[in-house]
């Protein structure tokens, strides 16, 4: 009997600690938001959707190389391009599946032009699979949206972190 | 109610000293595939009788991708995302063991300060991983309190984590012969602040949990794995330890820098569940530990790539292993001098513990099972590959 | 369905020195003893069939060829060099004891590797698992591995859980042909390998000769093929990109990501 009576003290007392615990939680300040409202910044460097960059005067920086294409473990970039008149290589269709990315950024590493980059984009959902196919026009004006704060221009393999 | 009555009079029957008793029957019961404690897509077929468990095994492959197969086409360095995938949950440990097999191969020399960036974050994830355990096991057992903690304490090293590699949990941030990026200003000083939090966290877990006498009724002596069952059954990690055996592969067969520091290995005595927990929390506190050391030491400046070549042709075969924070994660790579790998096996501890099942539920009751494939820190990825 | 090997259970000895380090250095000393696995691909000769386990890729260039270098049996036997860590010494001395017709050799760091014929595998591994030199009570992985026109291979890799102790890699070739692949089962040494065995049935096709529960264990029950095997052809349909060139963005919807 007293035996049966000590341990039913002793869970009322891990009990009462344990509620001790959740009590100075419950009085700590709250370290959740309510996300569609308000959101937590992305720190540099996150690997959003990827994005094609242009240069001061608003073109492409991509010049059809196609190594990015190469270098996706998921093959989900397409690229056509065709020779222009002075033999310059001209980018028609960039088309980037993000239902198939897996925003690993190996395609941002390959290309040797910085004409890509992981952008802070990270909510792709969509009612319309079709509009998940990104293509050139799309990729080109969300990367002319991010400024140097945001994306990781200078993350190579082995490079420097430029923050 | 004369339905009912009539039911049990028909499944009365006469016993030989001719007093009625009543006919049971086994029943086969399916949990899973689609159920919020079997973590993840794992489908367990019980055989019960009245509560009692007589048998039970686990179905699985709903997750199969044969990540083998995808790591037969693609180039070397490319699987590394896909090693991510495995054990999303302690995804660096994945592309640890890869990677290390790989540079075995190939003979590479990865310099000391991309060590170091491997060795510490690494151990953050082992904290990361057994914290996101802890509260997914609290959760198992109908603690909703300590999942939320945990989950808040684990956000801050995800947190780090992407500020490093940009990526959450799929982080792809291991290369051959290096880190994909050096560390950010300031990792150090949110490293270390973190440290210092965690280990107060743990005191609060420790009150929360540890002594409380619904949890231990609930875990101790459920599910006991003794030592010679472990070993033949072939557990590792934390579930190993707890069934009394000290083996730590990072102690039996140092990798990285575990040979530099001294860090205890947690042992259980019982092999219950409830020293499978306090192995995981244990090993925390040990994390702690060696990432301070390893932050204290790590190198100011210096190479994170080492010289790689541009075609990768290794040839040969060979076998890594570490202990990752589920147990013993092994990669048998067979390549044939081309720059793709020619086999891949991945040894994974989750599949090899989930064949425990039967052992350890036989005889107990269903609510424990619930327990015990909890206990066993189970992640489908890793498991259908 | 039901996996009944839990009568199986091997009896292991827990050496009080459990938690002894291992005598494997730092892991990025440990390559200089690396070269010697060079050989990895001979070690079959002379002993049973001798698929040569040469990957003769026919879908790659033939300057890709990986080089093989040859080694002739009676060389390897003498092949352990002196500073090679004792406890591969010691597990080549009690395998040659026991077993005269093989040939193991050192591999890398302390793994030992011997090719073990088929008809042999059940008495080897129920040597290494008892024998008091060895004690290999842990069977880390079972890998099946298929060499196109030289067969099929299963790889144990075995270690005895007090670290710091003899650590083994059998290689054995499957008998059958790629057809009716099948090596013994190693269940009853190892329980650990029944899902492992399961799993090389399932993705390669090597039968496991005394498996309780020989099923498939990842993929369908009516699959077709075994995938892992590099002659397998996936009769599935390849998946489609649907809107390929062709596509335009929904003039209604806008692009969603401008207005963030
Ligand atoms: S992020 Fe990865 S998956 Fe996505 S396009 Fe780039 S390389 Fe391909
Ligand atoms: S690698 Fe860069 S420059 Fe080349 S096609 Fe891709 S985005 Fe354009």
């Amino acid at each position: 009997m007293v035996r049966y009576i000590r341990e039913i003290l002793k869970t009322l007392k891990t009990l009462a600690i344990g509620m001790g615990v959740t009590f100075r939680n419950m009085i700590s300040p709250s370290i959740t938001i309510h996300y569609p409202d308000e959101k937590l910044d992305v720190p540099v460097g996150t690997r959003g959707l990827p994005v094609l960059l242009s240069d001061a005067d608003g073109n492409l920086k991509c010049v059809s190389c196609e190594l990015c294409a190469k270098a996706c473990p998921v093959n989900c970039i397409e690229i056509k391009s065709y020779r222009g008149p002075n033999r310059k290589k001209i980018l028609e269709v960039y088309n980037l599946d993000s239902t198939w990315c897996m925003y690993c950024g190996l395609c941002v590493e390959a290309c040797p032009f910085d004409a890509l980059a992981m952008s802070d984009q990270y909510e792709l959902a969509d009612y319309d699979l079709r509009n998940l196919v990104y293509d050139k026009e799309r990729l080109a004006e969300i990367g002319r949206r991010q400024t140097t704060a945001t994306i990781n221009f200078g993350i190579k393999t082995g490079g420097e972190w430029t923050r | 109610m004369a339905d009912s009555e009539m039911n049990i009079s028909t499944q009365l029957e006469e016993t030989g000293s001719g007093e009625p008793r009543i006919r049971t029957e086994e029943l086969l019961i399916n949990m899973g595939p689609q159920h919020p404690s079997t973590h993840g897509v794992l489908r367990v077929m019980a055989r019960l009788d009245g509560e009692k468990v007589v048998d039970a095994w686990g179905d699985i492959g709903y997750l199969h991708r044969c990540f083998e197969k995808i790591a037969e086409k693609r180039p070397l360095p490319a699987v590394i995302p896909y090693t991510d995938r495995t054990d999303y949950l302690a995804a660096l440990s994945m592309e640890l063991t890869y990677v290390l097999a790989v540079e075995k191969l190939l003979n590479i020399e990865v310099p000391e300060r991309a060590v170091y960036i491997r060795f510490i974050t690494n151990e953050l994830q082992r904290i990361a991983s057994h914290l996101l355990w802890f509260g997914a096991f609290c959760l198992d057992l109908g603690a909703v309190t300590g999942f939320l903690y945990a989950f808040r304490d684990r956000e801050k090293i995800l947190d780090v984590y992407e500020s490093l590699c940009g990526a959450r949990m799929l982080y792809n941030y291991f290369r051959i012969g290096g880190v994909r990026n050096d560390l950010y200003q300031g990792f150090r000083d949110t490293v270390l602040r973190l440290m210092d939090d965690l280990e107060k966290r743990l005191v609060e877990f420790d009150n929360l949990i540890t002594s409380n006498k619904i949890f231990e009724t609930r875990t101790v002596g459920v599910g006991v794995l003794t030592a010679e069952e472990a070993i033949a059954w072939g557990a590792s990690g934390p579930v190993l330890r707890a069934s009394g055996i000290p083996y730590d592969i990072r102690k039996a067969d140092p990798y990285l820098l575990y040979d530099r520091y001294d860090f205890n290995v947690p042992v259980g005595t019982n092999g219950d569940v409830y020293d499978r927990y306090r192995v995981r929390m244990a090993e925390i506190a040990e994390s702690i530990k060696l990432v301070r050391h390893g932050l204290e030491d790590l190198p100011r400046g210096g190479d994170i790539m080492a010289d790689v070549p541009r075609r990768l042709s290794p040839s040969g075969d060979t076998y890594s292993r570490i202990e990752s924070p589920r147990g013993e994660v092994g990669c048998y790579l067979v390549c044939d001098g081309t720059d793709v790998a020619y086999r891949v096996k991945w040894r994974s501890p989750c599949f090899v513990h989930l064949q425990l099942l039967g052992t350890l539920s036989r005889g107990s009751l269903i609510a424990d099972m619930v327990a015990n494939i909890g206990s066993l820190d189970i992640v489908m990825g890793e498991v259908d590959r | 369905m039901r996996d009944e090997t839990s009568d199986y259970l091997t009896q292991s000895v827990l050496a009080p020195d459990l938690g002894k380090k291992g005598t494997g250095d730092m892991a990025y000393n440990e390559k200089e003893s690396h070269g010697q696995s060079e050989n990895m691909n001979d070690s079959g000769n002379g002993v049973h069939e001798t698929p040569q386990p040469t990957p003769t890729a026919a879908d790659q260039p033939a300057e890709t060829q990986p080089e093989r270098p040859k080694a002739e049996p009676s060389q390897r036997e003498h092949a352990v060099s002196p500073d090679a860590p004792d406890e591969v010494k010691t597990t080549i001395a009690a395998l040659v004891e026991a077993f005269p017709s093989l040939k193991p050799f050192h591999k890398e760091d302390d793994w030992t590797e011997v090719v073990v014929p088929a008809a042999l595998l059940k008495d080897v591994a129920r040597f290494v698992r008892d024998d008091e030199r060895l004690k290999l009570n842990f069977l880390s992985s079972l890998s099946g591995v298929d060499y196109r026109d030289a067969g099929l291979q299963v790889v144990y890799h075995l270690i005895s859980i007090p670290a710091g102790r003899p650590k083994l890699i059998m290689k054995v070739n499957a008998e059958g042909g790629r057809d009716n692949a099948h090596v013994p089962s190693v269940v009853d040494i190892w329980p650990t390998a029944n899902w492992h065995e399961r799993e090389a049935w399932d993705l390669l096709g090597i039968r496991f000769d005394g498996h309780p529960n020989l099923k498939r264990i990842l993929l369908r029950e009516d699959w077709i093929g075994h995938p892992l095997r590099k002659d397998y052809v996936d009769s599935r349909p390849p998946r489609e990109r649907q809107y390929k060139e062709t596509w335009a963005p929904p003039s209604d919807r806008g692009v969603r990501h401008d207005e963030s």
